[in-house]
């Protein structure tokens, strides 16, 4: 009865946002307005969001219905909002506290507002942890996979409170980065067949998902996968890697009707701290897939498989195919 | 559902402990578990913090719990998460790594909206004791580690007060895509300051108890604990002679794409509607609810009114709210109310709502399980998980005498064609 994975999943649009290299975040880095009638006020991490998905589709997407859903990760969550309910409380009493602030900032209200904003009533998903942005785009290829929509508007952001972005900044995690920085990366997921094309967004990158696996980091010698490193990264994508190669072998088959010699994939292997600049948390990996589909396009068809591994024991690898 | 799935195991730990047997005789008995909050207590700082929280006595009797129980910064989320996904493996007999290689892949999905919070909030209570690390803040680090490693897909979710119902449900779409011969999900909290100062600030705290479907009910009253449940195909799972608690038959999922608190009829009601299409389930076909029933005048108006439209007709099964008694474990809430399912099948008695000494005569003519000992109407009951955000899941399970027969049908619609989009089209 089952249906082993054979998706060919359309990567449609894609756009982004990052702060500055100061951390600061330009004007155009969040969408200027600050309330809509549905919603009320507009949390900064939404506005964050909503300005890629606007580079991603443009200022008027034809996307809503139920035949369209939304998954995004984050890994900061709703931890701002505890910081500013608690401090508020402690310094100037329970009355202070403005009312919206806990269901505005839980961590799927900004894919609620994405929802609500555009009249998206499919399937809502959020995900947390570092990879959760990578985890979010394959939840959207799953769904489109079992049916349940044509369309998922997918990706990561994250936009930390101050204190943790200095705090976060000097954790030996995120050290070799430098700095945490606010950044969102939105992307466009179509059924293959008849997929859309990017409507006035910025990327209209030609590219499709063809596979994808997650499973487990394997622990640190020490058994608690608490030295930062645990299974060793090459070890780990070869494991996912082949994983969601073998999901692309069956889809090749189905396509051509003979599985043939796939060309290996580049494999990318993103870690927190480790991403070669800023680290934006959730947001990382979704913003490297961008980066990569803006590429200019090379000789002929092209695979790589983005393999990201958090903090806790998730891994998780996205295989794609560029034209 | 053209696909059926065995619940093979499951596991919980609620504010009755992790005994089912506790869990039931206290539904049953509409024992009243509110006080005050043990951990921390607030006094007045908000207009309520009458709470009902897992007892102390409980987190250090429980060994995966003890573990997390004084480490405030590692949390307490982990340990519920330890407990009920070990709990689960081992009722369905997959706790030996041995056993559980020979069943193929078994992945996790969990479910939560204040793990990392945990480690922040531990921030602000004691900023002497520094800032907690960044692996300590990671939502995601709550899915336990286990002998062999998870070898299906493994995911932390966060959909609000959905969630926990939320995450069975994409761990079935992970079955049903062969990525994984078995799943373990369900959703967990932790009760926090940051929660009770959020949903005072919302107003939706009764300080005289939840009481659902009630004239005059105020609110939610809030809580802690989570369940987990092993999932399997119905039909591997028979073959390897598996425990079958109960057949998960069909689901559905929607977003209100609405306002963040008030919930939308309309989209509940495609929730419910999709899954009674996924069963395959005429309305008689339910022989109960297990309402999301928070206690607070919109939210429950909202479900009876979906009801209707997804049922099509004003009377309804008869209904069912756990939350009067368990209280709201928001993200834990979904898979409790599964587990109470489970057990109201295991018992062929529906528990009874508390605190509901007159109904609102606003939601009309409704059938609310009032007293103890009422049998199901049918075998198949329906579970409902609503989120802020809009986020709504609903789910149908059988009792485990339905087995051959949903496999059989199962059967005839994988001959008919229908295996390539098992939910296609149903929302």
């Amino acid at each position: 009865m089952r249906a082993p994975g054979t998706a060919r999943i359309a990567l449609s649009a894609a756009g982004a946002v990052r702060a500055e290299p100061d951390g600061r975040l330009a004007e155009d880095a969040l969408v200027p307005e600050r309330r809509v009638k549905k919603v009320g006020a507009l949390p900064d991490k939404a506005r964050l969001a909503l300005a890629a998905m606007r580079r991603c589709l443009g200022p008027e997407p034809s996307v809503g219905g139920d035949r369209c859903g939304v998954a995004l990760g984050t890994w900061f969550g709703a931890m701002d909002v505890a910081e500013r309910c608690l401090d508020t409380v402690r310094a100037d009493g329970f009355k202070e506290v403005t009312p919206s602030w806990y269901a505005t900032g839980l961590p799927n209200a900004t894919a609620a507002i994405v929802a609500a904003v555009h009249g998206i009533t499919g399937p809502n998903l959020t995900f947390l942890g570092w990879s959760a942005g990578l985890e979010a785009i394959v939840a959207g290829c799953r769904q489109i996979a079992a049916g349940r929509c044509d369309t998922m508007i997918v990706g990561g952001f994250d936009m930390t409170s101050p204190g943790y972005a200095a705090s976060l900044a000097a954790d030996p995690v995120f050290a070799p980065a430098g700095a945490v920085h606010a950044g969102a990366a939105v992307l466009r997921l179509d059924r293959a067949a008849g997929a859309a094309t990017a409507d006035g967004g910025e990327a209209g990158p030609r590219a499709r998902v063809i596979g994808w696996s997650q499973g487990e980091a394997g622990p640190g010698e020490d058994g608690s996968g608490e030295d930062g490193a645990g299974e060793d990264d090459a070890a780990l994508a070869d494991r996912l890697v082949a994983a969601a190669c073998a999901m692309a072998a069956r889809g090749d088959a189905a396509e051509r009707g003979a599985a043939g010699v796939a060309p290996a994939p580049s494999v990318h292997v993103l870690t927190p701290g480790r991403v070669g600049g800023p680290d934006h948390l959730a947001a990382s990996a979704p913003l490297h897939l961008v980066d990569l589909l803006a590429r200019p396009p090379g000789d002929g068809p092209a695979r790589h498989a983005l393999v990201a591994r958090g903090l806790g024991p998730s891994a998780v690898c996205l295989l794609i195919e560029t034209d | 559902m053209s696909y059926p799935v065995a619940i093979t195991g499951f596991g919980f730990l609620a504010p009755t402990g992790t005994e089912p047997e506790a869990l039931w005789q206290a539904l049953e008995g509409r024992a009243d578990l509110r006080g005050p909050w043990p951990k921390r207590p607030l006094d007045d700082t908000y207009p309520v913090d009458g709470v009902v929280a897992v007892p102390e006595a409980v987190w250090a009797e429980t060994a995966a719990l003890a573990a997390h129980a004084e480490d405030s910064s590692a949390g307490r989320a982990a340990g519920i998460a330890e407990h009920m996904v070990g709990a689960a493996l081992a009722g369905a007999g997959l706790e030996d790594p041995a056993a559980a290689a020979a069943v193929g892949r078994i992945g996790c999905f969990l479910a939560t909206t204040t793990a990392g919070v945990e480690a922040a909030e531990a921030d602000r209570v004691a900023p002497e004791a520094g800032a907690a690390p960044a692996r300590r803040l990671d939502g995601s680090a709550i899915v336990p580690r286990r002998p062999g490693g998870w070898t299906g897909p493994t995911a932390v979710l966060s959909t609000a007060c959905s969630s926990g119902l939320l995450a069975p449900a994409l761990a079935i779409d992970a079955l049903v895509a062969g990525e994984a011969e078995a799943m373990v999900a369900g959703g967990l909290d932790v009760l926090l300051e940051y929660t009770i100062c959020g949903f005072n600030g919302l107003r939706l705290v009764a300080p005289d108890g939840c009481r659902p479907f009630a004239a005059g009910r105020r609110g939610a009253v809030l809580s802690e604990g989570g369940a987990a449940v092993c999932l399997e195909p119905l039909d591997t799972a028979l073959a390897r002679g598996a425990p079958i608690h109960a057949v998960i038959t069909g689901y559905g999922m929607s977003c209100d794409a609405g306002h963040a608190t008030a919930p939308d009829p309309t989209g509940i009601a495609k929730a419910v509607r999709g899954a009674l299409v996924s069963a395959g389930a005429e309305p008689d076909a339910i022989g109960g609810i297990f309402a999301h029933a928070t206690g607070t005048l919109a939210n429950d108006a909202a479900e009876i009114q979906a009801l209707r439209t997804a049922f099509g007709r004003e009377a309804l099964p008869p209904l069912t709210g756990v939350k009067s008694i368990l209280g709201h474990a928001q993200a834990g809430a979904g898979s409790l109310t599964l587990v109470a399912a489970i057990l109201a099948l295991e018992h062929d008695r529906l528990p009874p709502t508390a605190g509901l000494a007159e109904r609102d005569p606003e939601l009309g003519a409704i059938d609310v399980v009032a007293e103890p000992g009422r049998r199901p109407a049918a075998r198949t009951l329906m579970v409902d998980a609503f989120g802020f955000g809009g986020n709504n899941c609903v789910v149908t399970i059988a009792g485990p005498e339905a087995a051959s027969g949903l496999l059989a049908r199962a059967g005839e619609a994988a001959s008919a064609g229908a295996a390539a989009g098992p939910m296609a089209g149903e929302g």
